[in-house]
Order: C-alpha cells, then sequence, then structure tokens
C-alpha cells in the first residue's frame, strides 16, 4: 500500500459518526432472543445423582445376587437341621475332612442298585427300623470343606442293614452334567441324604424328599425339605436371570444348586443402635427472586447475580429405632457463593442511574447459614451395603452476609449493610438417599445426594421492598459414620 | 483486561440477552461503521437502514462468531459487504462506458501529502461522484485490487482502474484548490 494509501486510510478508519437519534431503541426490539444453554450448575448435581443411584443400583443387584445364594445355603442348613432334629439324630457329628473320607463314605447311590435291593430288603428289615435309628444315628459326620459344612451319612451301612418299609420317598433323576467346574472333586462335595433318614425314622418322612442327581455317571442325592418345596423349585425361584448373571452360571441349575450348598454364609449382621457421622457435601444452590412491584429490580439482579457452587460440611447423631428406622438430628454448616458481575460499560439509566459511565464489578458473595436438622429415615442392610434415605426438617440460620448487591434503592451496596436478608432463620425441608459401604462392623463410609427446599423466604420482613429470596439446593457428597 | 478477553466477555453478556451488554456493543462498533456506511451511501436515511440490517445480522451471527478474527474487524466484513450489496443494483445502472486510460499518481510529492490537512481529503472525498468515490475508497481504504473491487461491484478490472483514474483526478482538482495542498 502506498504512503498516501496509508494516511488517506488511517483518516478514514478514524472517522466515527454519531450513532441517528433512537436507533438503539429501534434495533432493540429486533435483537433476537438467545436460547440459553442448560445451566451446568444444574446439570451437574443431576449426573452426579444418576451417577450415584446408578451405582447403587448395581451394588443392589450384585448384593441381592449374593444374598439370595446365602439363602439358600441357609435354607438346606435349616433342612437339614429339621431332619436331624425330628429323627432323633442327636449324636454329635464327628468332625473330618473331606480328603479323609473314602469316597464311598459319601452317598452315591447307583440307580440300578438302589431301586432293586431297596424293593426286597423293605420287607425283610421293616421291623428293624424302629430299633436301630440310633445306631444310624452314629454314621452321621458333619464333613466340613474349606468354607462349607455337610452333613453326611454312611449310606452302605444303612443299605446293607436296613430299607425303608414304607413308602420311600421317590427320587427324581436330574439331568445334571457330569462334574462341577470348581476344581473341588464332585465326589468330595455330594453332601447330603435323606432317603435313610426317612428310612431311620418314618415318622419324618413326611418332611423329606430326596433328589437324585446323576453326577459322572453315579446317582447322588440331595437333600430338601418340604415344607419349602424341594431344591428344584427354590432353584427355580431364586435361579432368576439377574442371580444367576452375577453368579455367573447360566446354564445348569442342579449345579448352580449344589454350588450354593457350598457358600459359606457370608452376611454380616451390625449390631446396630446409635452412630455418628460427618462429611462434605457439594453443594448446588438456586435462588430465585421474586417480586410483586419491582420487577425491573427483580430481573437485573437476576440477570447479573448468578449461583455459584457451595459447600457445606455437616455431623449428624442417629438412633435406631428398630433395625431398619431410626432418627436422625445434626447440624449442616454451609458457604453459598454467588458471583456478581456487574461489568458493563453504559447501562440504562432508568434502574441504575447511579453507574453511569464505564464500571466494571465483579465479587462473589458468600452467605454463610448453619442448619439444625432433624429427621426419620429407613435403611436396608445387604451384606456390607446398605441403602436407605431419610426425610426432615431443619431450621436455618443465616448469620455470616458478605459482599455487594443492590440494594432497595438500585444502588450497590454491601450487603451486610443494605441488610438484604432481614429474615435470618427459617425453615428447609430436606431428602437424602445414600449408599454406605461398611468397611469394619462399625465404620461406614457413605454416598448421599439430596435436596432441600427452604420454605421461608429470607428477605420477606423488608418494609418498602416487597421482594424475597428463595433457596433451593442440591448436594452431592460423602462421608464417614461410625455405628456405637 | 486485554482486548480479546474484553470482547469475549462482552460477547458472552451478549449471548445471555443482557440488554445493557448489546447495547455496549452497538454504542462501541456503531459510530465507526455508521461512518463506513455514510462514506459510502451518504448521509442517508438508506445508511440508517444498512446500520441497522447490519446490527440485526451481527446479533443473528453472534453465537456462531469463532474468534479467527476481532469483533470490530468481523463486524466491518459484514457492514461492507452489506454496503456493497445494497448500492450494487444501483451502481450497475450507472455503469458508464469503460474508458482506457493511463493509471497516474495525483499525489507525487510526498511532502504535499504531508502538509494536507485531514478535513480537506475527507471533504474533498466526499465531493467526488459515487461511483468513482467508492471505487477510491475500496483501492485506498479498504486496500481492494482492481480484480476484487470489479467483482464486488460487479463492473470489470478496467472499469475499476478508469474510475480510480477519474476519481484521482477529480481529487486533484479538489485539492487544488486547497491552500495548504501542494502538487
Amino acid at each position: 500500500m502506498s504512503k498516501e494509501n496509508k494516511k488517506i486510510k488511517n483518516i478514514f478508519d478514524q472517522q466515527r459518526a454519531n450513532l441517528p437519534d433512537g436507533f438503539w431503541e429501534k434495533l432493540e426490539s429486533n435483537i433476537p432472543e438467545y436460547k440459553q444453554k442448560k445451566n451446568r450448575f444444574l446439570g451437574l448435581p443431576l449426573w452426579g445423582c444418576l451417577g450415584v443411584f446408578f451405582i447403587i443400583s448395581l451394588a443392589a443387584i450384585i448384593s441381592y445376587s449374593v444374598f439370595k445364594i446365602n439363602e439358600t445355603t441357609n435354607m438346606v442348613d435349616r433342612a437339614f437341621e429339621s431332619v436331624t432334629k425330628n429323627s432323633k439324630l442327636r449324636t454329635k457329628p464327628s468332625e473330618v475332612l473331606v480328603s479323609e473320607i473314602d469316597s464311598t463314605t459319601v452317598r452315591r447311590i447307583n440307580s440300578e442298585n438302589s431301586t432293586e435291593s431297596s424293593s426286597e430288603k423293605n420287607k425283610q428289615n421293616n421291623t428293624k427300623n424302629t430299633t436301630n435309628s440310633t445306631t444310624n444315628a452314629q454314621t452321621i459326620s458333619e464333613v466340613k470343606t474349606r468354607n462349607t459344612t455337610f452333613n453326611e451319612t454312611r449310606i452302605q451301612q444303612i443299605n446293607k442293614d436296613k430299607k425303608p418299609t414304607t413308602k420311600e420317598s421317590q427320587p427324581q433323576t436330574l439331568n445334571a452334567r457330569s462334574s462341577f467346574e470348581t476344581g473341588a472333586n464332585a465326589s468330595t462335595i455330594l453332601p447330603i441324604t435323606t432317603k435313610n433318614i426317612a428310612e431311620v425314622d418314618n415318622k419324618q418322612e413326611n418332611l423329606m424328599n430326596a433328589s437324585r442327581v446323576n453326577t459322572d455317571g453315579r446317582n447322588v442325592d440331595i437333600l430338601s425339605d418340604k415344607k419349602n418345596d424341594n431344591l428344584e423349585d427354590v432353584a427355580d425361584k431364586i435361579i432368576d436371570p439377574i442371580t444367576a448373571l452375577f453368579a455367573f452360571v447360566t446354564t445348569n441349575k442342579e449345579l448352580v444348586k449344589m454350588e450354593y450348598t457350598k457358600v459359606e454364609n457370608q452376611e454380616i449382621v451390625f449390631e446396630r443402635n446409635t452412630f455418628l457421622e460427618g462429611g462434605y457435601n457439594t453443594v448446588f444452590a438456586q435462588r430465585t427472586i421474586t417480586s410483586d412491584t419491582r420487577n425491573s429490580w427483580r430481573s437485573n439482579k437476576t440477570k447479573f447475580e448468578k449461583d455459584f457452587i457451595s459447600h457445606e460440611g455437616y455431623v449428624n447423631y442417629g438412633k435406631y429405632l428398630n433395625k431398619n428406622i431410626y432418627l436422625i438430628g445434626g447440624l449442616r454448616y454451609t458457604v453459598i457463593k454467588e458471583l456478581f458481575d456487574y461489568s458493563y460499560d453504559t447501562i440504562s439509566t432508568e434502574n441504575f442511574s447511579f453507574m453511569k459511565g464505564k464500571r466494571s464489578i465483579k465479587h462473589t458473595n458468600k452467605l454463610h447459614m448453619l442448619d439444625a436438622s432433624i429427621g426419620i429415615g429407613a435403611e436396608y442392610t445387604i451384606n456390607k451395603f446398605t441403602f436407605g434415605s431419610h426425610l426432615g426438617l431443619s431450621y436455618n440460620l443465616l448469620f455470616v452476609e458478605r459482599g455487594i448487591g443492590l440494594n432497595n434503592n438500585d444502588l450497590l451496596q454491601r450487603i451486610e449493610d443494605s441488610n438484604l436478608y432481614t429474615n435470618n432463620t427459617g425453615l428447609a425441608l430436606n431428602s437424602n438417599l445414600y449408599m454406605g459401604y461398611a468397611l469394619r462392623s462399625n465404620i461406614e463410609l457413605k454416598l448421599n445426594a439430596g435436596v432441600r427446599n427452604y420454605l421461608k423466604d429470607f428477605s420477606s420482613g423488608r418494609e418498602g421492598l416487597p421482594i424475597g429470596f428463595w433457596y433451593k439446593a442440591i448436594h452431592v457428597g460423602g462421608g464417614v459414620r461410625y455405628l456405637f | 483486561m486485554p482486548q480479546q478477553t474484553k470482547e469475549r466477555d462482552l460477547i458472552n453478556r451478549c449471548l445471555i440477552n443482557n440488554r445493557l451488554a448489546q447495547k455496549e456493543l452497538v454504542d462501541s462498533y456503531g459510530p465507526a461503521m455508521y461512518a463506513n456506511i455514510i462514506r459510502y451511501v451518504g448521509q442517508t436515511d438508506e445508511a440508517e437502514d444498512i446500520l441497522q440490517e447490519v446490527f440485526i445480522s451481527v446479533f443473528n451471527a453472534l453465537p456462531n462468531f469463532q474468534y479467527n478474527s476481532t469483533l470490530g474487524h468481523w463486524i466491518k466484513t459484514i457492514t461492507m459487504n452489506r454496503v456493497f450489496k445494497s448500492a450494487k443494483s444501483r451502481w450497475k445502472k450507472n455503469v458508464d462506458v469503460m474508458e482506457t486510460v493511463e493509471y497516474n499518481n495525483i499525489f507525487d510529492h510526498n511532502e504535499a501529502l504531508e502538509k494536507m490537512k485531514e478535513a480537506d481529503i475527507i471533504t474533498a472525498v466526499n465531493e467526488l461522484p459515487e461511483i468513482n468515490k467508492v471505487v477510491f475508497m475500496m483501492h485506498a481504504v479498504e486496500g481492494y485490487n482492481h480484480d476484487e473491487i470489479g467483482k464486488i461491484i460487479g463492473i470489470s478490472e478496467e472499469g475499476s482502474r478508469s474510475r480510480l483514474f477519474k476519481a484521482r483526478k477529480l481529487l486533484r482538482e479538489l485539492l487544488s484548490s486547497v491552500k495548504s495542498f501542494i502538487l
């Protein structure tokens, strides 16, 4: 560009022309309204809550599966205990290791032999059943292997000496697979007999059914309690798809059923009386301003004063009314932050007559609040996980206010001087959901999320300026609970 | 606050429908844009209409502003495009016979140029016939070459050269009357 062109360019670039009169007023009505992006402060807690509930749900499903497995184990144990008790087989079982047991000591009945021999000997030994019941009792031993307790009967002796004279429970032949795929020898973990107990005590025959499972080509009997249906039915009820999925078993109910009997009851039972808990929450407070007469002032405050992420700490004390219901009360200290951004060059003089000219004011206001809360809650414990919720009321005290804001004369003023929040006390409705994980028998880590709605306006008492500040808050956080 | 940060801040506030920020944007860039428009169109009602259309376009496109240039440059581009588009049809009607002339620099003496007063130059340029003034301004102020000028206002490259020559010739005559200007 030549020198003369540069000079001319500079001259014209510096030219300014006063805007036509009323230009802004004409233009203002034609400026499009922009759609606002979703408030990230609202989106974040929403996703946070969803995340927490997803984790809780997943944990609940997994825990439910484990619970079902334990329940099955207990069911089998109870059934066997019932049988032995009613059969007057009270001899203290001897404990032997599975590895020490000859495979023949575990009941394996050849399907062919059992059915043939039983019919013949039933008649011969009918009278001996009662007298030999005590002897048979001695054949029962409790076999402990790994974490599993089985009761085992020396079937061979029973079968040699006595055969049932009354109707014998008809064994069901199940299509079990060849062997367990758990690393344990199938012959060492097939546990229980009932048919021969029925032989010992005819009175108890109605209590029991025997199921016969073919394993490695041999039939074995598995105990079931008639009161609880047989294990086949139990398995049908228990092994729902979700349980099977999380038990990593999908194919064979019988295998699952027998595997269940191996699972030790690992349910942790806490003695719950009282608890003390504390923690931290991230708070997403949202302020709503209401005003009947000062709409312009309210709208300007809404525009320039934004809610911000806040923080709080809490301490609660709880008392269990029973296993699942508890009362809770505590204190919560919250620091509510609000970003006040009055950065603009020229502003309307209608409502901001004090702010002509260039101003740029940014300030983060802090409101300090102390809540005293009380509520009632319910919780449910599955193994190490506790899921619960509580509802309650809290009494709030807004005791430190620092910052700036538009006062009732449309002037920027320190809020501690302007007394914007004249109602320093209020009530809030709280709801809280949480999930706890037991680190130890008396210490739980907990995740919690909740909502609270402040029922009382923080400024309704001001004369001459009917404007109200209403707060809602969502909190997400965690803490520790100590159980006494 | 750095200029870029300030611009971002202003745009962000405009995008949350902050009327005061939007007015701030208009007040900041409007006078320069209005001067640009007047330079080409003259101080008429049409200039005001164009300015309003420019700012409506600016606000419509503001969410898509990519910060590849300054906000001022972006608004000026929109303004000039609108000015050229608006006046193009009018200028087409006035396309005269293309003259083949030899280009001569009217400002041969830098010393004389330095002595020229700004007001004199502005006055002289504003007195040029419209189409010649447009070509002169586009070339001297906006920095377009003749090919670009021809495409923008719908005349040939030679036509652009011709009008620039005429504009310079007229300017020489106009400026010669100014005492301080010495050719």
